[in-house]
């Protein structure tokens, strides 16, 4: 009991620094509005209706189609077909805020019409408050999408970045070169029988070509618990037969050093590219899974510097000396004394995704399969004159999340006591 | 100093053979048939017949070096075949795997699949100027059994074939014979299924005559193969696009260094003063800009003669040719490359700068500096004699880290500006998958960080005699 006391006043003592400056404060307000603008997006700004009423019948366009896109409803026979809803009349009619989707296309304000000028719209209710882009998107529209997106493919990039270099990380700092020691007999039975294990699972043999993903997975799943199973009991009956063979010490942190060299080595949007063209139809979100696997090397070795320190520590020697096993020091002991600085990786790293992907998407790599601050801006590009409202609001909104994610890791750095 | 500098050389190897292998399976795994990409024209300019394809495939193939097996060894199942990697055209290849993977029986599967193709042959032999429905939908019904891999559809293709030929007597007369060969073939290889020899892997050896032995050779020997575009060694295309990023790197970095060392020592000598927080404010801001954006922004106002400003043209430097003379280019590369560089300079810059100052805040709360003071030097010679020379291994480590970005900085501001750079290229060649050209600038950016990281580990040597001598201390070799 007294220990999480402990930790909770730890990490009250850290949000009351963090709230005592102006500049955290502000970033964490920031980046709540962030968030709730993208929550909140598809209920602002799209082209279905909140409310009709036809024939004496009241529908929810809004949130049949949220149904229908998720595979659940169907639309009913009275709504077909489920667009142009402002061409149609209704009993009664109710728009979102912004009566357009970030892809539905406005065929009479084609070709970029800004906000002030003319715009051939029935009502002010239909008014492009942020203009059109080229093909007639309504920007407004596209500006509260794109936070969306903005926040879930950082999001996804940040994830999969920090998870698979804390993971990489955290070994090799935990373990270093020393510490982790391996019976020869289990080395020979994972090494005896990998090549075995990745045959298997390259070929696949005994499904067919069109077979579901889910019943491929189930087969991988079966061949790697078969490969346990082989390990395991291979490593038992030499243990048995030969029981004097010895145990091995796994350099673990130079070979991971190692790797994280090469991945290092190479510039990572020249690899992130490399990566995306192997690809036939790359969407945003392999991108973005991608810049996280490449920008992972960078955590783990981070992480590894942070573990390096935390293991030096006299709780961990207490630790071992009290026998809890590695996993149990890992992740109750390591792990929350690492937590604070990785907040603060999370965050910057954070402001690096929406850079990344911002980046990417204006380069037009990728399938334009959806509307980003990055796709809005790369309209821009290589032509003469400047549609101004398409370079200023995704500038904007950039610029104002990096800021928000710079100031909030600099603010927790500064709450955590690091400088 | 020497035998610190070979061994650090020696360390660079495998992870160059690393990136070696890297690229080489990265360009194994893409999608598309290579041969067929380098030779879109020739091939759609053939008369289309299943002979003259076949030879243009194998001629092309073997010229460009494809039709060698991949790699020197191969894990493989005991069904699949040693010479794949020979046979015409991608998709074939594909469905062969897939009627493969479903059967096991390779001998009867290329028999199958050799008999339709000496089917479709006797069809295409028959006189032009003889035709038919029948034989022109026999003639697609044909094309679409070479690409299906579905046993149930390619009989019920098998079952219209049957049922057109005998609507013709000529085609029953030339064409029957064929057709039963494939029937019979395709019977015999639904009755022989021989599928536990999918489940036996098999070490296939092919010796040194493969394709990445081949590319391997060829990149010590610096030939970096040819563009599949235009049939021009890559190295020149890249040599040429070199020169362009390394000018405006070139320029770009010494300006990086001055405003990162005197803006940050600036800083940390007065340090909480009103320009501290300013120029804090400032940096923090020109960070979050976004380098493309600014880049966009900057070109669009820059080159738009309406507003009076056609400083740069939208074609960039596309406009010089080989034969201007020394004085235009130099005129006309000053003007359009002034901005690009800035862009280039602010975003490294930044970063740079922020960590000067805190190198330089850590230096002069030493004791020397302090001693220094004490002793009664000036205030200047403290902070460019004493703390100085103390903080500035960042900068140099940093140097490492900035090469790649700064190269990746390159890609955005030429895809940009239009400068037919390293970055330029690489967009260019990703969309017109040439794929040579893409690994050669992967394996020459790759070799280029490499050299950052042991350039500033030397330098690190040279001046903190503790990493030469250190012997324990291996992770700074690492």
């Amino acid at each position: 009991m007294k220990k999480t006391q402990g930790i909770n006043s730890y990490w009250r003592n850290v949000w009351r620094r963090f709230r005592a400056r102006g500049a955290g404060r502000l970033a964490l307000r920031s980046l709540m509005v962030f968030v709730i603008i993208a929550l909140s997006s598809p209920f602002v700004a799209n082209e279905r209706p909140w409310y009709i009423k036809v024939d004496g019948k009241s529908y929810s366009p809004l949130l049949k189609g949220l149904l229908v896109d998720l595979g659940v409803a169907k639309w009913p026979t009275a709504l077909m077909p489920a667009e142009d809803w402002a061409d149609k009349t209704y009993d009664k009619i109710v728009f979102t805020l912004i009566p357009y989707s970030p892809r539905s296309i406005d065929h009479k304000n084609l070709n970029a019409r800004g906000p002030f000028e003319r715009q051939s719209i029935k009502s002010w209710r239909f008014r492009h408050w942020m203009g059109t882009d080229k093909t007639g998107r309504d920007v407004a529209a596209g500006m509260l999408h794109g936070t969306r997106m903005a926040l879930w493919l950082g999001s996804i990039m940040v994830g999969i970045a920090i998870s698979m270099g804390l993971f990489l990380g955290g070994i090799a700092g935990y373990f270093g070169d020393q510490s982790l020691i391996v019976p020869k007999s289990r080395v020979c039975a994972i090494l005896l029988f990998l090549p075995f294990l990745f045959f298997y699972l390259a070929y696949l043999p005994g499904i067919s070509e069109e077979a579901s993903a889910w019943a491929r997975g189930f087969q991988q799943l079966t061949y790697l618990v078969l490969y346990l199973t082989l390990v395991f009991s291979l490593d038992r009956l030499l243990r048995l037969c030969l029981p004097k063979l010895g145990r091995y010490v796994v350099p673990l942190d130079t070979l991971l050093m190692r790797l994280l060299e090469v991945v290092d080595a190479i510039p990572s949007i020249i690899l992130v590219l490399a990566l995306i063209a192997t690809l036939e139809q790359p969407t945003t979100t392999y991108m973005m899974v991608v810049a996280g696997i490449v920008g992972s090397a960078s955590v783990a070795r981070f992480v590894r510097a942070e573990f390096l320190k935390v293991r030096q520590q006299t709780y961990m020697e207490a630790g071992r000396a009290l026998g809890f096993t590695h996993l149990r020091l890992l992740v109750r002991h390591a792990l929350p004394n690492a937590l604070g600085p990785l907040l603060v990786l999370i965050s910057f790293f954070m402001a690096m995704a929406i850079l990344t992907e911002s980046q990417l998407s204006m380069l037009g790599i990728g399938a334009p399969d959806r509307v980003t601050w990055g796709s809005i801006l790369g309209e821009l590009r290589g032509q003469h004159q400047i549609e101004w409202w398409l370079a200023l609001f995704p500038g904007l909104a950039i610029f104002f999340t990096v800021l928000t994610f710079r100031y909030l890791s600099e603010g927790l750095s500064e709450a955590l006591g690091e400088k | 100093m020497l035998r610190y500098f070979l061994k650090r050389l020696l360390l660079l190897a495998p992870t160059l053979l690393v990136a070696l292998v890297l690229t080489f399976g990265l360009s194994r795994l893409l999608p598309g048939d290579p041969v067929e990409e380098a030779n879109t024209e020739e091939f759609e300019q053939s008369t289309q017949s299943e002979a003259e394809l076949l030879r243009m495939y194998r001629s092309r193939s073997a010229r460009m070096g494809l039709d060698k097996p991949v790699f020197y060894c191969a894990f493989q199942p005991a069904a699949y075949p040693d010479t794949l990697h020979k046979i015409p055209f991608r998709n074939r290849r594909e469905v062969l795997v897939k009627l493969l993977r479903q059967n096991g029986n390779w001998p009867a599967v290329e028999r199958y699949y050799e008999s339709l193709g000496s089917l479709k042959k006797v069809l295409q032999a028959m006189p032009v100027q003889w035709s038919s429905e029948a034989r022109s939908s026999l003639g697609q019904v044909i094309n679409s059994l070479q690409f299906s891999s579905d046993f149930g559809v390619a009989k019920l293709q098998l079952d219209e074939i049957a049922r057109l030929i005998p609507q013709d007597s000529l085609l029953q007369q030339q064409t029957f014979p064929a057709y039963q060969q494939v029937r019979k073939s395709f019977d015999y290889l639904l009755a022989h299924p021989q599928k536990a020899k999918l489940y036996r892997p098999r070490l296939v050896w092919n010796g040194f005559d493969n394709q990445f032995h081949q590319t391997f050779v060829g990149y010590l020997r610096g030939d970096l193969g040819l563009s599949f575009k235009d049939a021009k060694p890559v190295s020149a295309k890249i040599g040429r696009a070199l020169s362009w990023t390394v000018l405006i790197n070139v320029c770009a970095l010494p300006i990086v260094y001055l405003l990162a060392i005197f803006i940050g020592v600036r800083m940390a000598v007065h340090q909480g003063s009103r320009f501290d927080q300013r120029a804090n404010t400032l940096l923090f801001g020109l960070y979050a800009m976004p380098a493309f954006w600014v880049a966009l922004v900057l070109l669009v106002v820059f080159s738009n003669p309406d507003w009076g400003m056609n400083f740069i043209t939208i074609t960039g430097m596309m406009d010089l040719d080989a034969d201007s003379s020394w004085a235009t280019w130099l005129s006309v590369s000053f003007r359009q490359l002034i901005i690009p560089i800035l862009c280039l300079i602010y975003p490294a810059m930044t970063m740079l700068t922020r960590q000067m100052r805190s190198a330089m805040i850590v230096a002069l709360n030493q004791d020397f500096v302090r001693t220094a003071r004490a002793k009664g030097l000036g205030e200047k010679e403290v902070i460019w004699n004493h703390a100085f020379p103390n903080a500035a291994f960042p900068l140099i480590t940093n140097f490492g880290s900035l090469l790649p970005e700064m190269v990746a900085g390159s890609i955005l501001v030429e895809s940009i500006f239009n400068i037919p750079g390293m970055g330029h290229l690489l967009i260019d060649s990703m969309g017109s998958q040439d794929w040579p050209v893409v690994f050669g600038i992967i394996l020459l950016g790759t070799l280029l960080s490499m050299m950052g990281l042991v350039l500033v580990d030397l330098a690190y040597a040279w001046l903190d005699p503790r990493v030469r001598f250190d012997r324990s201390n291996q992770s700074t070799l690492a």
